[in-house]
């Protein structure tokens, strides 16, 4: 039971169960191997439950990116797409991390309050799903599932970066779960300029984070 | 995939953790072929990040991960989780687009980045660890820093996160795969002398499929809070 990152696995008398609403098909209790009697096991999923186990289970690809994990390459590769020019900020919005899990409602609601604001990044697990124009989900029924976490990624001018950082702070006081924010930055030199910014705007980076070192080749 | 990103603690404990991953991008082609097969170029990343002493070292095969992690032996296989030697990882000929080591010192990162530069693989390659740190690296590396991804931490209903250290160990994982309560459960046997820290280490480590977890900081932790609350 202790390995559930969503504490979905109950025990009631004399019967342990997995809570089905609880549970995000991340499948740590299968791989983990703990349960010496084998009886884990994962029903097949139909949709939109299918999303659970696409947003949960780091060892699923999802079907739009390709890529394992919950994101998009993002700055990962910007030396070799240019994604992020200078003057751009980006925003990852992890939805439900760390480790709190999150229903695609509250997903949504940030979604909603964003778009027409700022540019969705397209290839990414939940844009997807989302009418980028209104921010809402084409499937309703998306709604009610719970995923461990989903990223709302997108990009803006360093102009803009700060009204939606501060749509965030408001937005944070009206979901039920909780999000890991990331700010993207082109570097010039050793100055972040973004982060100049947000610091002068009362908002605190935190002393660690993410370097691509620009050794990608060939260069955007 | 921000998965090395948010990882939480203090200065002290953050400045003996680096994670250095490489990647290609799905969808620019050039650098797919950019000097030579990319398995022959991953392979040699492989290898140089094994050459400087790694806490985790893992790489993708199309059939499985494969995953070297300080203290993880075959005896503490469980499940789909199996230990891989980092010769292993090094010589493996059959491997995909992205690998990822992690490392207690900033001088391991230093020479990975020289050699880095030198072997001019084209794979582009992020840094997660302090940003002075990290800055410091490039600059003795012989390289600037291209783009940042900045933490702007946890928002939002902030009471249902788990207290540190808790968080501390379980955000060494960024996709959530080690649960809180597991992590309390190693603090306790720990305390209690059930489990040794690097065998706890290593049960929480093996959890992180990624395997971009340092069991070498999740020690220190363990250890230290065993200590502090004897």
């Amino acid at each position: 039971m202790v390995y559930c990152p969503v504490n979905a696995i109950k025990a009631r008398d004399d019967e342990v169960y997995v809570d089905q609403d609880l549970c995000v098909e991340c499948s740590v209790c299968l791989k983990s191997g703990v349960c010496k009697q084998e009886a884990f096991y994962q029903p097949p999923l139909n949709w939109p439950r299918t999303l659970r186990a696409q947003f949960s289970d780091p060892l699923i690809a999802h079907p739009a990116t390709g890529i394992m994990g919950r994101g998009t390459a993002e700055m990962k590769t910007n030396d070799v797409t240019g994604r992020f020019r200078e003057g751009d900020v980006g925003f990852a919005i992890e939805m439900g991390r760390p480790g709190i899990s999150t229903r695609f409602d509250d997903v949504e609601k940030v979604a909603m309050a964003l778009a027409g604001k700022v540019a969705f990044e397209p290839i990414n697990p939940v844009t997807i799903l989302l009418d980028a124009e209104t921010g809402r989900f084409k499937d309703p029924k998306v709604r009610q599932e719970r995923v461990l976490s989903a990223i709302i990624e997108c990009k803006t001018t360093e102009d803009n970066g700060l009204a939606i950082l501060n749509l965030l702070h408001s937005l944070a006081e009206e979901i039920n779960t909780v999000f890991s924010l990331c700010v993207i930055n082109k570097c010039r030199g050793h100055t972040i300029p973004f982060k100049e910014k947000i610091v002068a705007a009362g908002f605190t980076p935190r002393i660690n984070g993410k370097t691509n070192v620009g050794l990608g080749r060939p260069l955007a | 995939m921000t998965h090395t990103h948010h990882r939480r603690g203090s200065r002290a404990s953050l400045q003996h953790d680096f994670v250095v991953l490489a990647m290609i991008d799905p969808a620019v082609k050039a650098q797919h072929t950019y000097g030579g097969p990319l398995r022959e170029r991953v392979r040699q990343f492989l290898e140089i990040c094994g050459r400087h002493n790694p806490t985790a070292l893992a790489a993708r095969t199309p059939e499985k991960r494969i995953r070297y992690l300080k203290g993880w032996t075959p005896t503490l296989d469980s499940g789909i989780h199996h230990a891989a030697s980092l010769k292993e990882i090094m010589t493996c000929e059959d491997i995909e687009g992205i690998g990822h080591a992690v490392y207690t010192n900033k001088e391991a990162v230093v020479g990975v980045l020289q050699e880095l530069k030198e072997a001019d693989l084209g794979l582009s390659i992020v840094i997660s660890g302090l940003f002075e740190e990290v800055f410091d690296a490039c600059d003795r590396g012989g390289l600037a820093p291209h783009t940042v991804n900045m933490s702007l931490g946890t928002w939002g209903k902030t009471q249902l996160l788990p207290k540190s250290p808790i968080l501390e160990v379980c955000t060494m994982c960024g996709h959530a795969m080690i649960s809180p309560n597991l992590v309390t459960t190693m603090f306790d046997r720990v305390k209690k002398g059930v489990i040794t820290p690097e065998d706890a280490a290593v049960e929480l480590g093996k959890q992180c499929t990624c395997n971009i977890f340092n069991t070498a900081r999740a020690v220190e932790l363990l250890s230290t809070t065993t200590l502090a609350e004897s």
